[in-house]
C-alpha cells in the first residue's frame, strides 16, 4: 500500500476513534451514560499503527481499561458492538456484562485490572508456540502498569520460554494522576532488556513510522518467536476517566497543539482538501448513525431479559 | 467410583495425570519443580515429565503467572493443569483466580471459557508452620464462576481430577490434602459403611456410617483431609453406641444441597467440620443452609468445628491443639448428642 | 462441691490434652445434681486428660493429671468392669457406653437399678426407662367435673392428654342431662350431689368447668372446698408453667397459654387459650379469662375479675376485684374495684348511608 493510502486509512481510523471517544464523554457529561470510561484521546495513532500491523483473524490482542481504540482497530471498526457494550445493550460485544473495560470478541480480550491479563497473554503465546502456528500475541499496557509485579513474572517467562508476544507500552506520561517519573525507577526499556527481551522506544506522533516499526517487529516474531518490548512515547489528551484532570492548562495546551490527529489532518488536507472533507463527513456520519442505532435499542435490565 | 482401596491418594492422582496426558493432547502441566527426578514437592508428578516430554513444564516461582498462563492456555483450547506448590500460596495468585479465571465466562458475556484446573495441597499436621499448613479454600469460596473440589479420605482423588479436567468447562481449584497423599483411599474403614450420592457435575458426595441399623444420633458434614480424623473418631464412637452419619461432599463450592438434605433427612443434630478456621468459613455457609432446610427436625443448634482463630503454630503439640483433632471432634459429637436428646 | 453426690458428669474440658496450664486456671467443667462447677488446675504443668467429656464419674475418681512434662507416661485408669473387684459393682464401676450415659441422664434413669455386670448399653437404659414410665401411670386421679356444658368439653379435652387423670363423673343442675353422657363420661346428678359422691369415695379431686359466670364458679368452689373437696388444677400439657410459679387449686387453664416465672395464681380461675400471665403478676381467685388476654409483668388482678377476649394489660397495672374488662382493650392504668371498661363498638354503616 502506498504511503498516501496508508496515511488516509490511518487518519480515517484515528478520526473514527476520536469521534467515538468524544461522543462518549459528551453522553457522560449529559448524564446519559452510567459507569466510567477511559478514553484514548491523543493515543489513537498507537492503536491504528500497532494493531493495524496485525492480522486480526490469527493474531491475539490483549488490551486494558483504555482499550476502545485497540478494540475498534482489531474488530475492523465494530462500532455497534463497542457502543452497545459501553451503553449496556444486549448487542454489546460482552453482552453488557463486561462493560468498557472487559471487551471480548474472537481474539480480543481486555480487562480493567492493571496487568490482569498479561500472564494470560503469555499463556496464549505459549499456546501458539505449542501448536506450531506463526500467530503472535500483542499485549498493550500503559507505563503505569509497569508498577505491577505480575508484568515482570510474565516478561521473564515470555523470554525464558521464547514466546511470540509483543509487549506494547503506551507511555502517555501519566498513571491516572501520577506522572511517570514519580512512579518508575530506572528506564522503561531497561526493564525488558534485563530479561533479554529486544526493546524499542519511539515517539508516537508519526503514525507511519510506528506502523513501519510494528510491521517489521511482527514479521520477525512470526519467524523467531522471540518476545519484543515496544515503548511508544505518547500523551493522554483527555482525562484519566471523566473530569478527573488536574494537569496544568499550559501543559495540556502545549500537547493539544501537537495532537497527532490534527497534525495528520493538516498534512492530508494540504494534499487533498476535498477528500479530507468527504472523509470527515463519512466518519461522522457513520459514528452518528451507530450511536443512534444503538441508543434506540433498549438497555439491558435485570432478571428475565 | 468409590475408589480402589489399596492405592494411595498420590498414586491415584499420578495415575490420573498420566491417563490424561496419554489420552488428550490438549492436557499440559505447569508448575514449580514438577519435572523429574524431583517430580513435584509431594511427588505427584513423578515420572510424568519423562514419559511425556514437553507436556510437563517447570515454571519459575511465579504463582500469579502460573495461574495466568494456565488461563491463557485454556482460552486457546488447551486443558492446562497447573500446580501451586502449597495451598498457602494461592494468595499470590488471588487476582488471577478471582478477577481473571473466575470471571472469564461471565464478564465476556458467555463467549469465552477458561477451563484451567489449579491443583494445590492444603492442610496441616506435619508441623510445617503458619505459612505452609493452612486450609485457604475460604479465599476463593464465595467467588462466583470457579469451582472448589476437594477429595476426602474416601474419594478417589484421581477420578475427581479426571472429572475436573475432562468434563468441566470452567476453572477449578482442586484442593488436595498433604496428609491424604500417603494414605490409602478409604483407609481406616474398619466397619464404617460407605455409600455414594450423585453430587454435582460428576463430583460425588460420599456418605459414611459407623452403624448398620437405626437412626443416626448425629450427622457430620465435612470435606477434605479432616475426614481422615473423623473416620477414626467414628470407629471409636461405634463402640460407644454413638451412631454417626458423615456426609462428605467433593464439591465444596457449589454446595450439593440436594445430597446434604437427602442424607441428613433422618438426623436430629448436625455438626459441620472443616480444617479451615471456623470463623466466616465453609461451615458457616453449610450451617446456614442446613438450618433453613432441616429446621423442624433439629433438636439442637447446628455445631461447627474448625481450626482455632490464630496462626497455626509450628511446634507439633501446639499445632495439634490449633487444628481440629480427634479429641475435639469426639467431644463435639458427644456434646451434641447430649444436647439433642 | 456438694458432698452428697456419688456421681458427677464431666461436661467439657477447657484446655486441650497435653497443653500447658497454670495453677488456678479453670481446666474443666463438672455437673453435679445441683449445679455446674468450674474446676481449676491445682498446679502448673501439662494437662493430661483421663476421662472424656460427657462421661459420668464417681466422686473420688481421677479425671486428669497435671504432669510435669508433656510426654510423661501416665498410667491409664483401671478398667471399669466390676468382676474382679472386691467391692460390689455400682453403676460407676461398670463400663457403660457414652450413648447409654447420655440417654440415662436425659431420661432421668438411675443407673444403679440396672442389674448385671456387663457393659450398660442404650437399649438397657431405655428398657428401664420404659418400665418406670409405666409404673408412674399406675397412680390415677379420678376427677369429678362440676358443670356439663361447653366448659366440661374443654376440661375433658385437656384431661384426655393426661394419662393419670381419669374423669369419672359430671354434675349439672340441668335435670334433663341426668343419665346422659358427655364424651363417654356419665352425668350423674345436680351440683349439690357432690356430698353424696364424696361420702361414697367415688372421686379423688374435682374441678369447676363453668367458664362464663365467675360468681357461680366461686359459689360452687367455696361450698365444695368448705366441705373438704380437694380440687385439681387442669392444665393443658402444652401450656408453659415457668419456674417458681405459685398455683392454687381448681384452676382450668386451656392450651397455648403461659404462666411466666414467679407469677402467682389463686384458686378456681378459668383461663382460656393464648393467655399470657407475665412474670411477677398476681392473679387472685375466681377470675375468668377469654382467649388472648396478655397480662404484662407485675400486674395484679383481684378476685372475681372478668376479662373478655383480646386484651392487653400494661406492666404494673392493678385491676381491682370484680372489675370487668371489655374485649379488645389496652388497659394502661389501674382499674378500681367493680370498675367496668367498655369495649368501643365501631358503628356499622348500612348501604343507604353510603349512597
Amino acid at each position: 500500500m502506498s504511503i498516501d493510502n496508508l496515511l488516509w486509512d490511518a487518519f480515517r481510523g484515528m478520526l473514527t476513534i476520536r469521534v467515538v471517544e468524544e461522543r462518549f464523554l459528551e453522553l457522560f457529561a449529559a448524564g446519559e451514560l452510567h459507569g466510567t470510561v477511559h478514553t484514548c484521546i491523543g493515543q489513537e495513532g498507537c492503536a491504528v499503527a500497532v494493531i493495524g500491523s496485525l492480522d486480526p483473524e490469527r493474531d491475539t490482542v490483549v488490551s486494558n481499561h483504555r482499550g476502545h481504540g485497540h478494540y475498534l482497530v482489531h474488530s475492523r471498526y465494530d462500532l455497534d458492538g463497542l457502543i452497545g457494550e459501553v451503553t449496556g445493550r444486549a448487542s454489546g460485544v460482552s453482552a453488557g456484562v463486561g462493560g468498557t473495560q472487559q471487551l471480548h470478541r474472537k481474539n480480543f480480550y481486555s480487562i480493567g485490572i492493571q496487568g490482569g491479563l498479561v500472564p494470560a497473554a503469555v499463556g496464549m503465546a505459549f499456546a501458539e508456540k505449542l501448536t506450531g502456528s506463526r500467530n503472535v500475541v500483542c499485549v498493550c499496557i500503559g507505563d503505569g502498569t509497569l508498577g505491577q509485579g505480575v508484568v515482570y513474572e510474565s516478561m521473564n517467562i515470555a523470554s525464558k520460554w521464547s514466546l511470540p508476544i509483543l509487549f506494547v507500552v503506551e507511555a502517555n506520561s501519566y498513571a491516572q494522576s501520577t506522572p511517570t517519573e514519580v512512579q518508575h525507577a530506572g528506564s522503561l526499556v531497561g526493564r525488558a532488556t534485563a530479561f533479554g527481551i529486544e526493546s524499542f522506544e519511539m515517539q508516537a506522533d508519526d503514525v507511519a513510522a510506528m506502523r513501519d516499526r510494528a510491521s517489521k517487529v511482527v514479521s520477525q516474531m512470526r519467524v523467531d518467536r522471540r518476545p519484543v518490548f515496544l515503548v511508544l512515547r505518547t500523551y493522554r489528551l483527555g482525562p484519566h476517566s471523566k473530569g478527573d484532570d488536574h494537569r496544568p492548562k499550559e501543559e495540556l495546551d502545549a500537547h493539544w497543539a501537537r495532537d497527532p490527529l490534527s497534525s495528520l489532518r493538516a498534512k492530508l488536507q494540504a494534499i487533498d482538501e476535498g477528500r479530507m472533507g468527504r472523509t470527515e463527513q463519512v466518519v461522522k456520519g457513520e459514528v452518528d448513525a451507530a450511536f443512534r442505532r444503538v441508543l434506540a435499542s433498549p438497555a439491558r435490565m435485570g432478571s428475565g431479559d | 467410583m468409590l475408589g480402589n482401596p489399596g492405592i494411595t491418594h498420590v498414586q491415584s492422582l499420578r495415575n490420573a495425570l498420566g491417563e490424561l496426558l496419554e489420552a488428550d493432547a490438549r492436557v499440559i502441566l505447569v508448575g514449580e519443580d514438577l519435572v523429574d527426578p524431583y517430580g513435584g514437592a509431594f511427588g505427584v508428578t513423578r515420572g510424568l515429565s519423562t514419559l511425556y516430554p514437553g507436556r510437563v513444564v517447570a515454571s519459575p516461582i511465579s504463582e500469579a503467572a502460573i495461574v495466568g498462563v494456565g488461563v491463557g492456555l485454556a482460552l486457546k483450547g488447551f486443558r492446562p493443569i497447573v500446580e501451586i506448590m502449597f495451598g498457602d500460596f494461592i494468595t499470590l495468585a488471588a487476582d488471577q483466580l478471582i478477577n481473571v479465571a473466575a470471571k472469564v465466562e461471565g464478564m465476556y458475556g458467555g463467549h469465552a471459557l477458561a477451563p484451567v484446573v489449579v491443583r494445590t495441597p492444603m492442610g496441616g499436621g506435619r508441623g510445617y508452620g503458619p505459612t505452609h499448613s493452612q486450609t485457604l479454600d475460604k479465599v476463593i469460596l464465595g467467588t462466583p464462576g470457579i469451582r472448589v473440589i476437594a477429595p476426602s479420605l474416601f474419594h478417589d482423588s484421581g477420578a475427581l481430577l479426571k472429572s475436573a479436567v475432562q468434563a468441566d468447562t470452567g476453572p477449578v481449584l482442586f484442593s488436595e490434602h498433604k496428609l491424604l497423599y500417603g494414605m490409602g483411599i478409604s483407609d481406616n474403614v474398619d466397619g464404617n459403611q460407605i455409600q455414594e450420592l450423585p453430587g454435582l457435575g460428576g463430583y460425588h458426595t460420599i456418605v459414611v456410617r459407623n452403624y448398620d441399623r437405626g437412626v443416626p444420633d448425629v450427622g457430620v458434614v465435612a470435606y477434605g483431609g479432616v475426614s481422615r480424623i473423623l473416620a477414626k473418631v467414628m470407629v471409636d464412637l461405634a463402640v460407644e453406641e454413638i451412631r454417626v452419619k458423615a456426609v462428605l461432599p467433593a464439591s465444596v463450592q457449589p454446595v450439593p444441597e440436594n445430597d446434604l438434605m437427602d442424607a441428613l433427612s433422618d438426623v436430629r443434630a448436625v455438626l459441620v467440620l472443616e480444617e479451615g478456621t471456623a470463623d466466616f468459613g465453609w461451615g458457616a455457609e453449610i450451617a446456614a443452609r442446613l438450618a433453613a432446610g432441616l429446621w423442624p427436625k433439629l433438636r439442637a443448634p447446628i455445631a461447627r468445628i474448625g481450626a482455632r482463630n490464630n496462626v497455626i503454630p509450628a511446634a507439633i503439640g501446639l499445632e495439634a491443639a490449633t487444628l481440629p483433632n480427634a479429641r475435639g471432634i469426639r467431644d463435639g459429637i458427644l456434646e451434641l448428642v447430649h444436647c439433642s436428646q | 462441691m456438694s458432698a452428697n453426690d456419688d456421681s458427677v458428669r464431666v461436661v467439657k474440658w477447657l484446655s486441650e490434652d497435653r497443653t500447658p496450664v497454670k495453677s488456678g486456671t479453670p481446666i474443666c467443667v463438672l455437673e453435679t445434681s445441683k449445679a455446674i462447677h468450674e474446676i481449676e488446675s491445682p498446679t502448673d504443668g501439662f494437662l493430661r486428660i483421663l476421662v472424656d467429656a460427657g462421661r459420668v464419674v464417681t466422686t473420688g475418681d481421677t479425671i486428669a493429671v497435671i504432669a510435669a512434662s508433656v510426654n510423661e507416661s501416665i498410667p491409664t485408669p483401671a478398667p471399669k468392669a466390676g468382676i474382679e473387684s472386691a467391692v460390689p459393682p455400682t453403676h460407676s464401676m461398670r463400663s457403660i457406653t457414652a450413648k447409654a450415659e447420655i440417654v440415662a441422664r436425659s431420661l432421668g434413669v438411675d443407673l444403679s437399678r440396672i442389674s448385671g455386670t456387663e457393659t450398660i448399653t442404650e437399649e438397657k437404659v431405655r428398657a428401664l426407662a420404659g418400665r418406670l414410665e409405666t409404673r408412674v401411670a399406675g397412680k390415677v386421679v379420678r376427677l369429678l367435673i362440676f358443670g356439663g356444658g361447653r366448659g366440661a368439653v374443654q376440661v375433658l379435652n385437656i384431661v384426655r392428654r393426661i394419662p393419670h387423670i381419669v374423669p369419672c363423673a359430671i354434675l349439672d343442675d340441668n335435670q334433663a342431662l341426668k343419665g346422659e353422657q358427655l364424651m363417654e363420661v356419665p352425668i350423674v346428678g345436680a351440683i349439690g350431689d357432690f356430698e353424696a359422691l364424696m361420702a361414697r369415695g367415688s372421686f379423688d379431686e374435682a374441678i369447676v368447668s363453668i367458664s362464663a359466670n365467675s360468681d357461680v364458679r366461686k359459689e360452687i368452689f367455696d361450698k365444695a372446698s368448705g366441705r373438704g373437696v380437694k380440687f385439681a388444677n387442669i392444665i393443658h400439657p402444652n401450656t408453659e408453667v415457668g419456674v417458681n410459679v405459685k398455683l392454687g387449686t381448681g384452676n382450668v387453664i386451656l392450651g397455648s397459654s403461659r404462666l411466666a416465672e414467679e407469677s402467682t395464681i389463686g384458686d378456681n380461675n378459668f383461663i382460656s387459650a393464648y393467655v399470657n400471665i407475665e412474670h411477677h403478676a398476681v392473679v387472685g381467685s375466681h377470675v375468668t379469662f377469654g382467649p388472648g388476654v396478655f397480662l404484662s409483668g407485675s400486674v395484679t388482678v383481684g378476685d372475681g375479675v372478668k376479662f373478655g377476649t383480646s386484651i392487653g394489660v400494661e406492666p404494673g397495672v392493678r385491676i381491682g376485684a370484680h372489675a370487668r374488662i371489655g374485649s379488645g382493650l389496652a388497659v394502661v392504668s389501674d382499674v378500681p374495684t367493680h370498675g367496668v371498661l367498655k369495649t368501643r363498638i365501631p358503628t356499622l354503616r348500612s348501604r343507604s348511608n353510603e349512597a
